[in-house]
Protein backbone atom coordinates (compact mmCIF):
# COMPACT_ATOMS: atom_id res chain seq x y z
CA UNK A 1 0.00 0.00 0.00
CA UNK A 2 1.52 3.30 -0.89
CA UNK A 3 1.15 6.27 1.32
CA UNK A 4 0.46 9.17 -0.54
CA UNK A 5 2.40 11.73 -2.59
CA UNK A 6 2.18 15.61 -2.58
CA UNK A 7 3.51 17.02 -6.59
CA UNK A 8 4.31 20.05 -7.70
CA UNK A 9 4.72 20.37 -11.53
CA UNK A 10 5.23 21.93 -14.64
CA UNK A 11 6.17 22.67 -18.24
CA UNK A 12 7.39 25.98 -19.18
CA UNK A 13 7.93 27.09 -22.74
CA UNK A 14 11.46 28.10 -23.23
CA UNK A 15 12.29 31.19 -24.60
CA UNK A 16 14.09 30.12 -28.00
CA UNK A 17 10.30 28.59 -28.43
CA UNK A 18 8.56 31.59 -26.99
CA UNK A 19 10.07 33.81 -29.08
CA UNK A 20 9.23 31.37 -32.48
CA UNK A 21 5.59 30.93 -31.60
CA UNK A 22 6.09 27.12 -31.45
CA UNK A 23 5.19 26.73 -27.70
CA UNK A 24 5.99 24.21 -25.08
CA UNK A 25 7.01 20.88 -26.87
CA UNK A 26 7.60 19.25 -23.38
CA UNK A 27 4.98 17.39 -21.48
CA UNK A 28 3.97 15.80 -18.14
CA UNK A 29 1.49 13.04 -16.60
CA UNK A 30 1.49 12.11 -12.87
CA UNK A 31 -0.26 9.29 -11.02
CA UNK A 32 -0.78 7.10 -8.15
CA UNK A 33 -3.11 5.03 -6.66
CA UNK A 34 -3.11 2.37 -4.19
CA UNK A 35 -0.19 0.06 -6.25
CA UNK A 36 2.16 2.89 -6.63
CA UNK A 37 3.33 6.42 -8.21
CA UNK A 38 3.94 6.77 -11.62
CA UNK A 39 5.83 10.04 -13.33
CA UNK A 40 6.38 10.68 -16.85
CA UNK A 41 8.21 13.70 -18.99
CA UNK A 42 8.67 13.68 -22.27
CA UNK A 43 10.71 16.64 -24.44
CA UNK A 44 9.19 17.02 -27.84
CA UNK A 45 11.94 16.90 -30.87
CA UNK A 46 12.58 20.15 -31.41
CA UNK A 47 11.37 21.17 -35.27
CA UNK A 48 9.60 18.53 -35.71
CA UNK A 49 5.93 19.35 -36.88
CA UNK A 50 3.82 17.24 -33.99
CA UNK A 51 6.33 17.25 -31.37
CA UNK A 52 4.23 18.65 -28.99
CA UNK A 53 1.39 16.58 -29.35
CA UNK A 54 3.91 13.70 -29.20
CA UNK A 55 4.73 14.73 -25.63
CA UNK A 56 1.84 15.04 -24.68
CA UNK A 57 0.81 11.62 -25.74
CA UNK A 58 3.93 10.02 -24.61
CA UNK A 59 3.49 11.07 -21.11
CA UNK A 60 -0.20 10.52 -20.45
CA UNK A 61 0.11 6.71 -22.75
CA UNK A 62 3.40 5.77 -20.60
CA UNK A 63 1.68 6.81 -17.19
CA UNK A 64 -1.96 5.36 -17.74
CA UNK A 65 -0.08 2.14 -19.46
CA UNK A 66 1.60 1.33 -16.14
CA UNK A 67 -0.45 2.24 -13.53
CA UNK A 68 -2.88 -0.79 -15.44
CA UNK A 69 0.04 -3.15 -15.44
CA UNK A 70 1.14 -1.93 -12.02
CA UNK A 71 -2.79 -2.16 -10.56
CA UNK A 72 -3.28 -5.41 -12.68
CA UNK A 73 -1.32 -7.45 -10.68
CA UNK A 74 -1.66 -8.00 -6.39
CA UNK A 75 1.50 -6.49 -5.17
CA UNK A 76 2.06 -9.79 -4.09
CA UNK A 77 2.65 -10.63 -7.87
CA UNK A 78 5.30 -7.64 -8.22
CA UNK A 79 8.60 -8.50 -8.88
CA UNK A 80 10.56 -9.50 -5.89
CA UNK A 81 14.01 -8.48 -7.06
CA UNK A 82 15.98 -5.53 -9.04
CA UNK A 83 16.26 -8.15 -11.63
CA UNK A 84 12.42 -8.56 -12.17
CA UNK A 85 11.80 -5.08 -11.93
CA UNK A 86 14.06 -4.56 -14.31
CA UNK A 87 12.13 -6.93 -16.53
CA UNK A 88 8.63 -5.26 -15.75
CA UNK A 89 10.07 -1.69 -16.34
CA UNK A 90 11.77 -2.75 -19.89
CA UNK A 91 7.68 -4.72 -20.82
CA UNK A 92 6.42 -1.54 -19.29
CA UNK A 93 8.29 0.27 -22.28
CA UNK A 94 7.44 -2.43 -25.54
CA UNK A 95 4.09 -1.42 -24.63
CA UNK A 96 4.39 2.41 -24.56
CA UNK A 97 6.54 2.12 -27.38
CA UNK A 98 3.57 -0.41 -30.11
CA UNK A 99 1.43 1.71 -28.65
CA UNK A 100 2.50 4.70 -29.31
CA UNK A 101 3.74 3.84 -32.70
CA UNK A 102 0.39 2.70 -33.65
CA UNK A 103 -0.84 6.39 -32.55
CA UNK A 104 1.55 8.38 -34.61
CA UNK A 105 0.83 6.53 -37.58
CA UNK A 106 -2.62 7.44 -37.42
CA UNK A 107 -1.87 11.10 -35.91
CA UNK A 108 0.67 11.18 -39.02
CA UNK A 109 -1.91 10.33 -41.16
CA UNK A 110 -4.67 12.63 -40.15
CA UNK A 111 -1.90 15.28 -40.94
CA UNK A 112 -1.30 16.21 -44.86
CA UNK A 113 2.49 16.60 -45.27
CA UNK A 114 3.30 14.14 -41.59
CA UNK A 115 5.68 11.33 -40.79
CA UNK A 116 5.65 8.91 -37.85
CA UNK A 117 8.66 10.74 -36.95
CA UNK A 118 7.18 13.99 -36.73
CA UNK A 119 5.68 13.01 -33.00
CA UNK A 120 9.20 12.27 -32.01
CA UNK A 121 9.89 12.54 -28.23
CA UNK A 122 11.69 11.40 -25.27
CA UNK A 123 10.29 9.43 -22.61
CA UNK A 124 11.70 9.24 -19.02
CA UNK A 125 9.30 6.95 -17.35
CA UNK A 126 9.32 6.80 -13.41
CA UNK A 127 7.37 4.03 -11.67
CA UNK A 128 7.33 3.66 -7.79
CA UNK A 129 5.89 0.81 -5.89
CA UNK A 130 7.06 0.42 -2.26
CA UNK A 131 10.20 -0.09 -1.28
CA UNK A 132 10.74 -0.36 -5.69
CA UNK A 133 11.70 2.32 -7.48
CA UNK A 134 11.74 1.55 -11.73
CA UNK A 135 12.80 4.13 -14.22
CA UNK A 136 12.80 3.32 -17.88
CA UNK A 137 14.25 6.37 -20.22
CA UNK A 138 14.48 6.78 -23.91
CA UNK A 139 16.58 10.23 -24.31
CA UNK A 140 18.28 12.57 -21.98
CA UNK A 141 15.57 13.31 -19.27
CA UNK A 142 17.18 12.42 -15.73
CA UNK A 143 15.54 11.60 -11.98
CA UNK A 144 16.69 12.31 -8.84
CA UNK A 145 15.77 10.66 -5.32
CA UNK A 146 15.41 11.95 -1.89
CA UNK A 147 15.58 9.46 0.90
CA UNK A 148 16.14 8.97 4.20
CA UNK A 149 17.42 12.36 6.08
CA UNK A 150 17.62 14.57 3.12
CA UNK A 151 19.88 12.32 1.01
CA UNK A 152 19.81 13.25 -2.60
CA UNK A 153 21.10 10.90 -5.49
CA UNK A 154 20.91 11.35 -9.43
CA UNK A 155 19.16 7.78 -10.49
CA UNK A 156 19.12 8.12 -13.57
CA UNK A 157 21.62 10.31 -15.26
CA UNK A 158 20.48 12.42 -18.56
CA UNK A 159 23.31 10.91 -20.86
CA UNK A 160 23.52 6.83 -21.40
CA UNK A 161 26.95 7.13 -21.40
CA UNK A 162 29.46 5.96 -18.71
CA UNK A 163 32.20 8.06 -19.60
CA UNK A 164 33.10 11.68 -20.50
CA UNK A 165 34.49 10.41 -23.45
CA UNK A 166 30.93 8.81 -24.31
CA UNK A 167 29.11 12.21 -23.81
CA UNK A 168 31.47 14.90 -25.56
CA UNK A 169 30.85 12.58 -28.94
CA UNK A 170 27.09 13.34 -28.58
CA UNK A 171 26.18 16.77 -30.30
CA UNK A 172 24.38 18.40 -27.95
CA UNK A 173 20.61 18.74 -28.42
CA UNK A 174 20.44 15.57 -30.52
CA UNK A 175 18.90 12.77 -28.53
CA UNK A 176 16.86 9.49 -29.25
CA UNK A 177 13.47 9.63 -29.78
CA UNK A 178 11.07 6.89 -28.88
CA UNK A 179 10.37 6.86 -32.67
CA UNK A 180 13.91 6.13 -33.20
CA UNK A 181 15.04 2.68 -34.59
CA UNK A 182 16.13 0.84 -31.72
CA UNK A 183 14.60 3.10 -29.03
CA UNK A 184 13.84 -0.34 -26.84
CA UNK A 185 17.71 -1.26 -27.19
CA UNK A 186 19.03 2.50 -26.27
CA UNK A 187 16.66 2.56 -23.64
CA UNK A 188 18.29 3.43 -19.83
CA UNK A 189 16.52 1.19 -17.13
CA UNK A 190 17.83 1.75 -13.42
CA UNK A 191 15.94 -0.13 -10.84
CA UNK A 192 16.46 0.58 -6.60
CA UNK A 193 15.45 -0.63 -3.62
CA UNK A 194 15.17 2.41 -1.56
CA UNK A 195 12.63 1.45 1.40
CA UNK A 196 13.41 4.95 3.11
CA UNK A 197 12.54 6.75 -0.12
CA UNK A 198 10.22 10.50 0.26
CA UNK A 199 11.17 12.10 -2.88
CA UNK A 200 11.63 11.80 -6.34
CA UNK A 201 12.32 14.56 -9.38
CA UNK A 202 11.49 13.83 -13.17
CA UNK A 203 13.27 16.70 -15.14
CA UNK A 204 13.71 16.91 -19.05
CA UNK A 205 17.19 17.33 -20.48
CA UNK A 206 16.07 21.82 -20.09
CA UNK A 207 17.18 21.69 -16.27
CA UNK A 208 20.51 19.50 -16.99
CA UNK A 209 22.93 22.62 -16.22
CA UNK A 210 21.20 24.32 -13.94
CA UNK A 211 20.09 21.65 -11.56
CA UNK A 212 23.37 19.02 -11.84
CA UNK A 213 26.82 18.96 -11.22
CA UNK A 214 29.27 18.15 -13.76
CA UNK A 215 32.63 16.74 -13.96
CA UNK A 216 33.44 17.65 -17.37
CA UNK A 217 30.96 16.76 -19.62
CA UNK A 218 29.56 14.44 -17.66
CA UNK A 219 26.12 15.02 -14.51
CA UNK A 220 27.47 13.46 -11.25
CA UNK A 221 24.91 14.45 -9.24
CA UNK A 222 22.19 16.81 -7.56
CA UNK A 223 22.52 20.60 -7.05
CA UNK A 224 21.62 20.34 -3.64
CA UNK A 225 21.13 24.01 -3.51
CA UNK A 226 18.76 23.94 -6.22
CA UNK A 227 16.80 20.64 -4.94
CA UNK A 228 16.30 20.60 -1.73
CA UNK A 229 14.57 24.41 -1.59
CA UNK A 230 12.38 22.77 -4.03
CA UNK A 231 11.47 19.16 -2.46
CA UNK A 232 10.97 21.54 0.83
CA UNK A 233 8.22 23.08 -0.65
CA UNK A 234 6.64 20.47 -1.89
CA UNK A 235 6.65 18.91 2.09
CA UNK A 236 4.91 21.58 3.34
CA UNK A 237 2.24 21.60 -0.16
CA UNK A 238 2.17 25.81 1.23
CA UNK A 239 3.37 27.07 -2.45
CA UNK A 240 1.59 25.47 -5.38
CA UNK A 241 3.05 28.01 -8.00
CA UNK A 242 6.36 28.20 -6.52
CA UNK A 243 7.91 25.56 -9.25
CA UNK A 244 6.10 27.41 -11.91
CA UNK A 245 7.46 30.18 -10.69
CA UNK A 246 10.73 29.57 -10.41
CA UNK A 247 10.95 27.96 -13.88
CA UNK A 248 9.26 30.98 -15.31
CA UNK A 249 12.19 33.36 -14.00
CA UNK A 250 14.18 35.63 -15.56
CA UNK A 251 17.02 34.09 -13.85
CA UNK A 252 16.35 30.67 -15.20
CA UNK A 253 15.32 31.83 -18.91
CA UNK A 254 18.66 33.61 -18.95
CA UNK A 255 20.66 30.20 -18.42
CA UNK A 256 18.62 28.31 -20.70
CA UNK A 257 16.37 28.75 -23.79
CA UNK A 258 15.22 24.80 -23.81
CA UNK A 259 11.53 24.25 -22.66
CA UNK A 260 11.89 23.03 -19.04
CA UNK A 261 10.10 20.48 -17.21
CA UNK A 262 10.55 19.24 -13.55
CA UNK A 263 7.83 17.07 -11.36
CA UNK A 264 8.51 17.17 -8.03
CA UNK A 265 6.86 14.55 -5.95
CA UNK A 266 6.96 14.04 -1.51
CA UNK A 267 5.75 10.95 0.03
CA UNK A 268 3.71 12.70 2.57
CA UNK B 1 -14.93 37.05 -13.51
CA UNK B 2 -13.02 38.67 -10.35
CA UNK B 3 -9.11 39.72 -10.06
CA UNK B 4 -7.30 38.80 -7.09
CA UNK B 5 -5.81 42.14 -5.95
CA UNK B 6 -3.17 40.49 -3.64
CA UNK B 7 -2.06 38.61 -6.24
CA UNK B 8 -1.21 40.79 -8.70
CA UNK B 9 0.78 42.86 -6.25
CA UNK B 10 2.77 40.30 -4.94
CA UNK B 11 6.16 42.02 -5.47
CA UNK B 12 8.07 39.51 -4.27
CA UNK B 13 6.67 36.70 -6.72
CA UNK B 14 10.11 35.69 -7.55
CA UNK B 15 12.44 37.08 -4.69
CA UNK B 16 10.67 34.17 -2.44
CA UNK B 17 12.56 31.68 -4.68
CA UNK B 18 15.79 33.19 -3.71
CA UNK B 19 16.55 29.91 -1.41
CA UNK B 20 16.59 27.72 -4.84
CA UNK B 21 20.09 27.95 -5.77
CA UNK B 22 21.24 27.62 -9.66
CA UNK B 23 23.74 25.70 -10.62
CA UNK B 24 26.38 27.84 -12.23
CA UNK B 25 29.21 25.74 -13.62
CA UNK B 26 28.45 24.20 -17.10
CA UNK B 27 30.05 21.75 -19.13
CA UNK B 28 29.16 22.84 -22.44
CA UNK B 29 31.14 25.64 -24.82
CA UNK B 30 29.74 26.57 -27.99
CA UNK B 31 32.44 28.35 -30.87
CA UNK B 32 32.02 30.86 -32.61
CA UNK B 33 34.21 32.70 -34.92
CA UNK B 34 33.49 35.81 -36.72
CA UNK B 35 35.45 36.74 -39.69
CA UNK B 36 35.25 40.29 -40.66
CA UNK B 37 35.82 41.67 -44.29
CA UNK B 38 38.19 45.22 -43.26
CA UNK B 39 39.32 45.60 -46.74
CA UNK B 40 39.72 49.16 -48.44
CA UNK B 41 35.94 48.89 -49.70
CA UNK B 42 35.04 49.33 -46.16
CA UNK B 43 36.99 52.91 -46.06
CA UNK B 44 33.93 54.02 -48.70
CA UNK B 45 31.21 56.60 -47.70
CA UNK B 46 28.08 55.33 -47.01
CA UNK B 47 25.04 56.73 -45.60
CA UNK B 48 22.61 59.92 -46.00
CA UNK B 49 24.25 62.38 -48.49
CA UNK B 50 23.95 65.13 -45.11
CA UNK B 51 26.02 62.33 -42.75
CA UNK B 52 28.52 59.89 -45.11
CA UNK B 53 31.16 58.57 -42.89
CA UNK B 54 33.31 55.58 -43.89
CA UNK B 55 31.85 52.39 -43.90
CA UNK B 56 34.58 50.72 -41.01
CA UNK B 57 33.63 54.48 -38.70
CA UNK B 58 29.97 53.70 -38.59
CA UNK B 59 31.36 49.81 -37.90
CA UNK B 60 33.00 50.53 -34.97
CA UNK B 61 30.69 52.95 -33.50
CA UNK B 62 28.30 49.97 -33.08
CA UNK B 63 30.85 47.89 -31.94
CA UNK B 64 31.37 50.37 -28.64
CA UNK B 65 27.65 49.70 -28.08
CA UNK B 66 27.22 45.98 -29.73
CA UNK B 67 30.49 44.71 -27.18
CA UNK B 68 29.08 45.92 -23.65
CA UNK B 69 26.03 44.25 -24.44
CA UNK B 70 27.89 40.85 -25.41
CA UNK B 71 29.25 40.73 -22.08
CA UNK B 72 26.38 41.80 -20.55
CA UNK B 73 24.91 38.27 -22.30
CA UNK B 74 27.94 36.40 -21.37
CA UNK B 75 26.64 36.19 -17.97
CA UNK B 76 23.50 34.72 -19.30
CA UNK B 77 22.49 33.46 -22.24
CA UNK B 78 25.78 33.35 -23.59
CA UNK B 79 27.78 32.65 -20.73
CA UNK B 80 28.88 28.95 -22.49
CA UNK B 81 29.84 30.82 -26.10
CA UNK B 82 33.56 31.50 -26.71
CA UNK B 83 34.36 33.84 -29.15
CA UNK B 84 37.18 34.31 -31.67
CA UNK B 85 37.27 37.53 -34.43
CA UNK B 86 39.66 37.38 -37.33
CA UNK B 87 39.88 39.93 -40.18
CA UNK B 88 41.26 39.94 -43.40
CA UNK B 89 42.36 42.93 -45.09
CA UNK B 90 45.35 44.17 -47.38
CA UNK B 91 47.71 43.58 -43.63
CA UNK B 92 46.34 39.67 -43.69
CA UNK B 93 44.19 37.73 -42.24
CA UNK B 94 44.81 38.50 -38.06
CA UNK B 95 43.37 38.01 -34.93
CA UNK B 96 41.38 40.65 -33.59
CA UNK B 97 40.87 38.50 -29.87
CA UNK B 98 43.63 36.91 -27.92
CA UNK B 99 47.39 38.22 -27.13
CA UNK B 100 48.48 37.38 -31.16
CA UNK B 101 47.32 38.86 -33.60
CA UNK B 102 49.53 36.45 -35.98
CA UNK B 103 47.93 32.94 -35.87
CA UNK B 104 50.10 30.71 -34.43
CA UNK B 105 50.12 27.12 -33.51
CA UNK B 106 48.81 27.73 -30.01
CA UNK B 107 46.24 29.85 -30.95
CA UNK B 108 43.59 27.33 -30.12
CA UNK B 109 44.88 26.58 -26.94
CA UNK B 110 43.56 28.34 -23.84
CA UNK B 111 44.89 31.59 -23.58
CA UNK B 112 44.88 31.66 -27.44
CA UNK B 113 42.48 33.46 -29.70
CA UNK B 114 39.05 32.58 -28.14
CA UNK B 115 37.60 34.57 -25.25
CA UNK B 116 34.47 33.92 -23.32
CA UNK B 117 31.54 35.86 -24.09
CA UNK B 118 31.97 37.92 -21.16
CA UNK B 119 35.44 38.77 -21.67
CA UNK B 120 34.99 40.23 -25.58
CA UNK B 121 36.83 43.27 -26.27
CA UNK B 122 38.26 44.80 -29.94
CA UNK B 123 40.55 47.39 -30.44
CA UNK B 124 39.22 50.06 -33.05
CA UNK B 125 39.19 48.60 -36.78
CA UNK B 126 40.58 49.67 -39.89
CA UNK B 127 40.23 49.68 -43.01
CA UNK B 128 43.28 48.77 -45.78
CA UNK B 129 43.87 46.53 -48.92
CA UNK B 130 42.69 43.47 -50.60
CA UNK B 131 40.09 41.07 -49.70
CA UNK B 132 42.48 37.22 -48.41
CA UNK B 133 38.55 35.23 -48.18
CA UNK B 134 40.28 32.38 -48.62
CA UNK B 135 43.12 32.27 -46.48
CA UNK B 136 40.56 33.27 -43.77
CA UNK B 137 37.87 30.96 -44.21
CA UNK B 138 40.58 28.39 -43.97
CA UNK B 139 42.14 29.73 -41.08
CA UNK B 140 38.69 29.83 -39.57
CA UNK B 141 38.28 26.14 -40.44
CA UNK B 142 41.18 24.69 -38.94
CA UNK B 143 41.32 26.79 -35.68
CA UNK B 144 37.18 25.45 -35.18
CA UNK B 145 38.30 21.90 -35.62
CA UNK B 146 41.63 22.62 -32.96
CA UNK B 147 39.54 24.35 -30.73
CA UNK B 148 37.21 21.66 -30.77
CA UNK B 149 39.64 18.95 -30.54
CA UNK B 150 41.33 20.46 -27.50
CA UNK B 151 38.21 21.08 -25.45
CA UNK B 152 36.88 17.64 -26.23
CA UNK B 153 40.35 16.14 -25.22
CA UNK B 154 41.78 18.74 -22.64
CA UNK B 155 38.66 20.18 -20.70
CA UNK B 156 36.42 17.21 -21.59
CA UNK B 157 33.68 20.03 -23.04
CA UNK B 158 31.14 19.00 -25.53
CA UNK B 159 30.70 21.52 -28.21
CA UNK B 160 28.88 20.77 -31.06
CA UNK B 161 29.19 22.17 -34.50
CA UNK B 162 31.82 25.47 -34.76
CA UNK B 163 29.82 28.66 -35.96
CA UNK B 164 31.44 30.17 -38.29
CA UNK B 165 29.97 34.19 -39.24
CA UNK B 166 31.27 36.05 -42.00
CA UNK B 167 31.02 39.44 -42.92
CA UNK B 168 32.02 40.55 -46.37
CA UNK B 169 31.00 43.66 -48.62
CA UNK B 170 33.59 42.15 -51.59
CA UNK B 171 34.91 39.49 -53.42
CA UNK B 172 37.47 37.08 -52.57
CA UNK B 173 40.76 38.29 -53.23
CA UNK B 174 43.98 36.53 -52.06
CA UNK B 175 47.38 37.62 -53.80
CA UNK B 176 49.49 34.44 -53.92
CA UNK B 177 46.13 31.93 -54.77
CA UNK B 178 44.58 31.21 -57.67
CA UNK B 179 41.87 33.69 -58.66
CA UNK B 180 38.73 30.64 -58.20
CA UNK B 181 40.98 29.29 -55.03
CA UNK B 182 37.43 30.14 -53.48
CA UNK B 183 35.78 27.19 -54.65
CA UNK B 184 38.09 24.94 -53.28
CA UNK B 185 37.29 27.05 -50.54
CA UNK B 186 33.44 26.59 -50.56
CA UNK B 187 33.85 22.25 -51.49
CA UNK B 188 35.56 22.86 -48.04
CA UNK B 189 32.80 24.23 -46.22
CA UNK B 190 30.18 22.26 -48.09
CA UNK B 191 32.08 18.93 -46.74
CA UNK B 192 32.27 20.51 -43.17
CA UNK B 193 28.99 21.68 -43.06
CA UNK B 194 27.47 18.24 -44.48
CA UNK B 195 29.60 16.19 -41.90
CA UNK B 196 27.71 18.47 -39.41
CA UNK B 197 30.91 19.89 -38.24
CA UNK B 198 30.10 23.44 -38.58
CA UNK B 199 27.38 26.41 -39.06
CA UNK B 200 28.23 28.40 -41.84
CA UNK B 201 26.63 32.31 -41.71
CA UNK B 202 27.93 34.71 -44.45
CA UNK B 203 26.41 38.18 -44.89
CA UNK B 204 26.76 39.99 -47.86
CA UNK B 205 27.09 43.74 -48.02
CA UNK B 206 25.60 45.82 -51.05
CA UNK B 207 29.22 44.39 -53.47
CA UNK B 208 29.28 41.37 -51.91
CA UNK B 209 29.90 38.64 -54.47
CA UNK B 210 26.21 36.47 -54.13
CA UNK B 211 27.57 33.57 -56.18
CA UNK B 212 30.49 33.56 -54.21
CA UNK B 213 28.94 33.90 -50.94
CA UNK B 214 25.88 31.21 -51.63
CA UNK B 215 28.41 28.44 -53.38
CA UNK B 216 30.22 28.59 -49.56
CA UNK B 217 27.00 29.12 -47.35
CA UNK B 218 24.56 26.81 -49.25
CA UNK B 219 21.24 28.74 -49.88
CA UNK B 220 20.24 28.47 -46.03
CA UNK B 221 23.37 30.24 -44.63
CA UNK B 222 23.54 33.10 -47.48
CA UNK B 223 21.68 36.60 -46.17
CA UNK B 224 22.16 39.18 -48.66
CA UNK B 225 21.92 42.69 -46.36
CA UNK B 226 20.26 45.69 -48.54
CA UNK B 227 23.04 48.37 -46.63
CA UNK B 228 25.31 48.98 -44.42
CA UNK B 229 23.12 48.83 -41.48
CA UNK B 230 25.99 47.56 -38.70
CA UNK B 231 23.50 47.79 -35.41
CA UNK B 232 21.53 45.23 -37.47
CA UNK B 233 24.40 43.14 -38.77
CA UNK B 234 26.27 42.95 -34.98
CA UNK B 235 22.19 41.87 -34.02
CA UNK B 236 22.30 39.74 -36.47
CA UNK B 237 25.83 38.33 -35.63
CA UNK B 238 24.48 37.84 -31.57
CA UNK B 239 21.96 36.06 -32.78
CA UNK B 240 23.64 33.51 -35.02
CA UNK B 241 26.07 32.96 -31.90
CA UNK B 242 23.20 32.42 -29.59
CA UNK B 243 19.75 30.72 -30.74
CA UNK B 244 19.36 27.27 -30.81
CA UNK B 245 18.19 27.12 -34.55
CA UNK B 246 20.10 29.96 -35.68
CA UNK B 247 19.14 30.02 -39.26
CA UNK B 248 15.60 30.19 -38.55
CA UNK B 249 16.17 33.06 -36.33
CA UNK B 250 18.29 34.77 -38.41
CA UNK B 251 15.55 34.38 -40.83
CA UNK B 252 13.13 35.82 -38.49
CA UNK B 253 14.97 38.56 -37.61
CA UNK B 254 15.53 39.67 -40.76
CA UNK B 255 11.56 39.39 -41.75
CA UNK B 256 11.74 36.84 -43.81
CA UNK B 257 9.09 33.93 -43.73
CA UNK B 258 10.95 31.05 -41.97
CA UNK B 259 10.05 27.30 -43.92
CA UNK B 260 8.53 24.95 -41.83
CA UNK B 261 10.39 21.88 -41.22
Amino acid sequence: MTQGWRFLAGSVTGAEHARKGSGCEDSYAVSQSASGVIVAVADGGSGLRLSAVGSSLAASLAVQWAQSQLDGVDSAGWPADASGWTTFAQHVLRGVLAAFAAMANGLSAAVPGAEPRDVGTTLTLVMAAHPWLAVVSVGDGFVVTRSGDDHLDLLLPPDPGTTTADVVRQQPGRTTFITSPGAADAAQVAVARIPDLNGIAVSTDGLRELSLVHSGALAQHPHEGFFRPLFARADTGEDQTALLRLLASERVCELTSDDKTLVVGVRR
Amino acid sequence: MTFDPDFALTSDLYESLGDVALNSATYRRRVVIVLLDLSTSMSFLTGPADSRKPRIELLNEQLRQWLPEVRRQGAGSLRDVEFAVVSFSGRGVRLLTGPESRPGPHAHEDGGAFIAASDLDLGALEAFGTTPMVEAINLALDLGAARVSYLAQERQLQTGQVRIVMFTDGSPFDRDLPEDAWRAAAERIRTARNQRHIQFFSFGAPGADETVLRAMSGDQGYFPLTDFDFAKLLDLVLVASSADDPFAAIREELGWEVPRT
